[in-house]
């Protein structure tokens, strides 16, 4: 490895905690694995670029120690945070397990957990190549990071055919000033199954932490998936997620990010669709206050002929927030008949804000329908004035207007109940940030 | 066979035997000696019989070159450049102080541009539609009209003569768009830049005549470096076509051109390019590497600067002519058409940088891909601050012909500004079944189907090009895609 | 002479077969109507006969003008002088209508090796026909379709017909989609360009075209056969009985 990348790459002692805490070997050769993948990723910098719009200096230059977890830290689930749902619980607290919060007794049929720290020798192999599965040109330093740092790890499965009675809802809580935590989950998907996961992730009070989230996603043949996620973290902290997922022929997966919290967070997303009829569906909202900075980061990956990809964010960025989208569709060459599409609007409510845009095609078959497009600008003037005219006032025409526009990306969620969920929080967010004179 | 099937041979079956422009001159050369070092810039600056001031720009931006790297970020591979096998300097040897009247040009190079369909004698041309300035390798050999023009306060001249005859509007005005140390095939241009053309409309005049630039690359191992600077003053309009076309060669030929254009208050540039240089043969051998820095700066209020290219040449095509939105209500638009099969990439686009006021900003691309080509539209649109009303507008659109082709679109929106609206849409598709089957069912070959459903698609950008541009443009489109069309 | 003859003609699409066996003979000047129900295979006669890709022909023979047709391109085929309205007619974008007429009318020039069309005589007799049909400059400038109405789209595939004079025009369901004023102002259009020279083969589900155009003889196709032939009489009679006789003989 070349000298010049290990130099000046921060968490160091994060990752040299993880790995006194290993007490087993493999897990500590799990460690050490990420680590070199670590390393060899580097640190993103300026001209890296996949993080252009994103400078994570104030993240490196932060001092985190490696959490503590579990029922130790007292943390509770912050109930008006989170999505409010009818379902059972997967509680994290600091990127582990905390039984007492979670109702796992109330696990629906057909939907298996098993944790790292228990997994049996059958399970350790499947942990250790998924751990180590990520990849791509630059890397995902973070993603390493996360292999590197994290205390546990679970796993999601939802049987063969499997069509559980209810959601089950992970909440990821951050606990405890100035510490970092790594969540790992692992979502598969059984053939033909049909389930929604939901995940919230919260700060249970502490105001600075550092999430650094992976969630991991096969869906098999057949199988229909709902994966839905609420980012509503601390207002200090720092949150970087990657989601991957892996599609295959003629599954569903529909996805949908809401974005809310953090100081600065970072929604990555990379799918691969690797056979026929797949709907593959990512979708979501970024709305943002103060000096928040929300990136949203998509790539997808046609590898197989005659699937569909859709695509809707839609952001809000109001006082001096900045939003980040950059989004990519790749059809390979044997990718023929793919239907993609893909937009991005934002709206900018402050002359503070700014928005950063960047939706790429990249095409090499020949037979495809491939559109993006991108916007950004402000509510309409006109419009604003029809509802004044109507008789109602400026400050509650602009959370109309602004929530009936975020709306429209939210109603892409299929299950019903977690449309609603949304709403309630996105509606949250306008009544907090857009009240009074606004901009 | 198919239709599309048939199509993509015949696309195929183009062999660099198409490629009209591929005879080279035979004529008495004088060249710098081979490579590149700060003895070489100052021979050139010699030949040039420049000021200290220009040689003293060219040294310190060499010096900064030296310290800089290739850019990598572009869609585009190709072997390094090594920037010490290419000939910096050649000319032809009567030419070598630049143009004379058109009675002392070498015959031989009046037979090679009449050959490339470009009249220098002035009576051969229709009454005054289109003055010309020729360069040939290194120099510009002739600049038609130029009585005419200067009675009406036109400048319109080899960039070489004005650093002499008009010292301080160059000095006011080149590196002030594109400066020195901008990027490395800019730097690497002001260091050695030869030849290339130098406009200066005054204020009020709207120049009735096109100006035109025509670039010929012929020796072999040589750069070309051309530096084209034009100044719309106040009220004044011109507008300017620039053709460039090379012999067929084994081996690439580095162009690395910059264009600086600016507009005063009410001031308006149109500057269109046909660009066909040598592409290069069917296995990617051989043609041209255009490495071109093209920018504009709308300075005054209500200005107006239009770039439309069809870029149908060259084995590797980077360039993104922008637009600096100073002034208030300045408008920039960008019209383009890249072409690239067998071999070729393209990878091109614009910045639209939004600075004043309610400015305004329209982007059209079209790229076609065919063969084993990659064809990427890379742009920028960026509203600052202070971008009251900015207002732009992108479709980009893509056409794949085959399926061992690529097209990819990189669009950056960055907005700072929230009264800014910015709108972008791109489409990718092919040449659908029934559009063939409807043109070969009204009696048009396969080929001719194509040349006319890509000129369709084209329309947009090319109703853009003055007239006598548009037609060649067109043949160009056809020549490109079919081998057999136009 | 026979203009056209289709002997025991099958054809396939994707491994199916359509046409199981027609035979067809149409003279010059003649007018053929073509009836039959819904999939009989009226469409998939008129593509194999323009000559477009997909479709496979089995068996049998098609020559046209004492030509082997099958051996013909599309485009030769047109050239040559048949000429298909289309059902649904293609929109072409930034292809403006006269240029589109212009070059096919070379392209027919060039095949017989003669000089191209003197551009300015080209565009007053393109006008001429466009005037007839009821079409204004504004429709020839715009792209080929693009936009249209059904009965716009119509009325320009019996001008590309007017403009390019084919010996032998079929026309795919030319009454589909349009209201009665329309269906009158397409059929005149018709009507006007019939001459001894030139055969025309109507494909129709209903009758009511035929009231308008006249043919000379009417067959009923159904699956994939001529089923009968007549005179304009059993028009008459397919409308008061409908397909009903034929959907017993499926194959």
């Amino acid at each position: 490895m070349p000298d010049g990348l290990v130099k000046a790459i921060p968490f160091e002692d994060l990752i040299a905690a993880a790995r006194a805490r290993s007490q087993d070997g493999w897990r500590a050769d799990l460690n050490d694995q990420a680590k070199a993948r670590y390393h060899v990723a580097g640190w993103p910098h300026a001209r890296t670029e996949s993080w252009k719009y994103t400078n994570l200096n104030a993240l490196a230059g932060s001092d985190f120690t490696l959490a503590e977890g579990g029922a130790a830290t007292g943390a509770a689930v912050p109930e008006d945070a989170i999505l409010a749902i009818d379902a059972p619980r997967i509680v994290l607290v600091n990127g582990v397990l905390d039984p007492a919060l979670s109702n796992l007794d109330a696990l629906p049929g057909g939907v298996v957990l098993t944790r790292l720290a228990e997994a049996g020798e059958s399970d350790r192999a499947v942990m250790a190549s998924l751990l180590s599965e990520e990849s791509s040109t630059d890397g995902l330093p973070l993603a390493a990071l996360n292999a590197a740092t994290l205390s546990d790890a679970l796993i999601l499965d939802i049987a063969t055919g499997a069509v559980p009675e209810t959601a089950v809802h992970v909440i990821s809580v951050g606990a405890g000033e100035n510490k970092a935590f790594a969540p790992r989950l692992l979502i598969r998907a059984g053939e033909d199954s049909f389930a929604d996961v939901i995940e919230s992730h919260v700060g249970g009070g502490a105001e600075v932490y550092f999430s650094n989230s992976v969630t991991q996603v096969t869906v098999a043949k057949g199988a229909r998936l709902g994966h839905y996620r609420l980012q509503n973290e601390a207002l200090g902290a720092f949150h970087v997620a990657l989601t991957t997922a892996e599609v295959a022929e003629g599954a569903v997966y529909d996805n949908f990010v809401l974005s809310l919290g953090a100081r600065l967070a970072r929604n990555e997303i990379r799918g691969e669709i690797t056979g026929a009829r797949v709907e593959y569906r990512i979708n979501g909202a970024y709305m943002a206050s103060g000096t928040r900075h929300l990136d949203n980061t998509t790539f997808i990956d046609h590898a197989a002929a005659g699937s569909r990809s859709r695509e809707v964010y839609k952001g809000v960025l109001a006082d001096a927030s900045r939003g980040v989208f950059q989004g990519k569709i790749l059809v390979r060459q044997d990718a023929q008949q793919t239907d993609g599409y893909q937009m991005n609007r934002a709206m900018l409510m402050s002359d503070r804000a700014e928005i950063d845009s960047k939706p790429e095609l990249e095409i090499y078959a020949d037979d495809v329908r491939c559109s993006h497009g991108a916007t950004v600008g402000e509510l309409e003037e006109d419009h604003l004035f029809y509802l004044q005219a109507r008789g109602i006032d400026r400050d509650t025409a602009r959370r109309l207007l602004v929530s009936a526009y975020i709306d429209e990306a939210i109603d892409e969620i299929h299950s019903e109940p977690v449309r609603e969920a949304m709403k309630q929080r996105a509606g949250d967010w306008l009544a907090q940030n857009l009240s009074g004179d606004g901009a | 066979m198919s239709a599309t099937a048939e199509t993509v041979d015949q696309v195929k079956d183009l062999t660099a035997d198409k490629y009209k422009y591929g005879f080279s001159t035979e004529i008495e050369m004088e060249f710098a000696p081979k490579g590149l070092n700060e003895d070489i810039v100052r021979f050139i600056s010699a030949k040039k019989e420049e000021p200290e001031w220009m040689l003293e720009w060219r040294l310190k931006a060499f010096r900064h070159w030296q310290t800089m790297e290739a850019p990598n970020w572009a869609k585009v591979g190709y072997p390094e450049i090594d920037y010490q096998d290419i000939y910096y300097y050649a000319a032809p040897k009567q030419a070598g102080d630049g143009p004379k009247s058109l009675d002392e040009v070498d015959p031989e190079l009046l037979k090679t541009y009449e050959k490339l369909g470009i009249p220098l004698k002035e009576q051969e041309l229709l009454a005054g539609v289109v003055a010309v300035d020729a360069v040939f390798d290194s120099v510009s050999v002739a600049t038609t009209y130029k009585a005419k023009l200067t009675e009406m306060g036109v400048i319109f001249c080899s960039i070489s003569e004005a650093v002499r005859e008009y010292p301080e509007l160059v000095k006011k005005y080149l590196g002030s768009v594109v400066p020195y140390s901008d990027n490395y095939f800019a730097t690497l241009n002001c260091a050695v830049f030869t030849d290339g053309s130098f406009v200066y409309v005054p204020k009020g005049l709207r120049c009735p005549m096109e100006l035109s630039t025509y670039f010929r690359i012929n020796a072999e191992n040589t750069g070309q470096f051309e530096r084209t600077l034009i100044i719309a003053d106040e009220g004044a309009y011109v507008s300017y076509l620039e053709g460039c076309t090379a012999p067929q060669r084994d081996e690439n030929q580095l162009h690395a051109a910059v264009v600086e254009l600016v507009t005063l208050d009410n001031a308006e540039i149109k500057y269109s390019t046909v660009q066909n240089w040598y592409p290069g043969d069917e296995n990617g051998k051989g043609g041209i590497y255009n490495f071109v820095t093209k920018r504009g700066a709308c300075r005054g209020a209500n200005s107006k600067i239009s770039w439309t290219q069809v870029e149908t040449g060259s084995a590797i095509t980077w360039k993104y002519p922008s637009c600096i939105l100073q002034g208030d209500n300045s408008v920039g638009e960008f019209y383009s058409v890249a072409i690239t099969n067998n071999a070729q990439q393209a990878d091109t686009g614009t910045k639209m940088i939004h600075l004043g006021k309610n400015t305004r900003s329209t982007i059209i691309s079209k790229g076609i891909s065919a063969g084993k080509a990659d064809n990427t539209y890379r742009g920028l649109v960026k509203v600052m601050p202070k971008a009251e009303g900015a207002r732009n507008f992108t479709q980009c659109d893509s056409l794949l012909i085959g399926d061992r082709c690529g097209a990819h679109t990189v669009p950056y929106i960055e907005s700072r500004n929230p009264s800014a609206r910015v709108e972008h849409e791109a489409t990718t598709s092919k040449i659908s079944d029934d559009q063939l089957f409807y043109c070969m069912q009204r009696g048009l070959s396969a080929e001719d189907a194509v040349g006319v459903i890509v000129n369709g698609f084209c329309k947009e950008v090319m109703k853009n090009l003055p007239m006598e541009f548009a037609v060649e443009a067109q043949k160009l489109i056809g020549i490109s895609l079919e081998g057999s069309v136009g | 002479m026979s203009l056209l003859k289709i002997e025991n003609l099958h054809a396939t699409i994707d491994d199916k077969e359509i046409l199981k066996g027609i035979n067809l003979e149409m003279g010059p000047g003649e007018i053929h109507a073509i009836m039959g129900p819904n999939g009989s295979g009226k469409s998939t006669l008129s593509y194999v006969l323009a000559g477009r890709d997909g479709y496979e022909v089995t068996e049998g023979s098609v020559t046209f003008k004492g030509k082997d047709l099958l051996e013909l391109e599309a485009d030769e085929r047109a050239n040559e002088g048949i000429f298909l309205a289309f059902q649904y007619p293609v929109e072409i974008p930034g292809v403006a209508g006269m240029t589109f007429l212009r070059e096919s009318y070379n392209a027919k020039l060039r095949h017989h090796g003669e000089p191209e069309a003197d551009a300015m005589q080209f565009l007053k007799m393109v006008r001429a026909k466009a005037k007839t049909l009821n079409m204004n400059d504004d429709m020839l400038k715009r792209p080929v379709n693009v936009g249209f109405s059904g009965g716009e789209k119509k009325r320009n595939e019996i001008l590309q017909m007017a403009v390019l004079e084919p010996s032998l025009a079929i026309l795919d369901e030319t009454d589909s989609g349009l209201d009665i004023d329309a269906l009158k102002l397409v059929s005149e259009g018709v009507n006007a360009l019939r001459n001894e020279g030139r055969s025309m083969l109507i494909i129709t589900h209903y009758q009511r075209l035929l009231n308008h155009i006249q043919p000379d003889f009417v067959h009923v196709l159904a699956h994939g056969k001529i089923q009968r032939s007549g005179g304009k009489e059993l028009a008459l009679e397919l409308e008061a009985n409908g397909y009903a006789d034929f959907a017993e003989e499926a194959a």
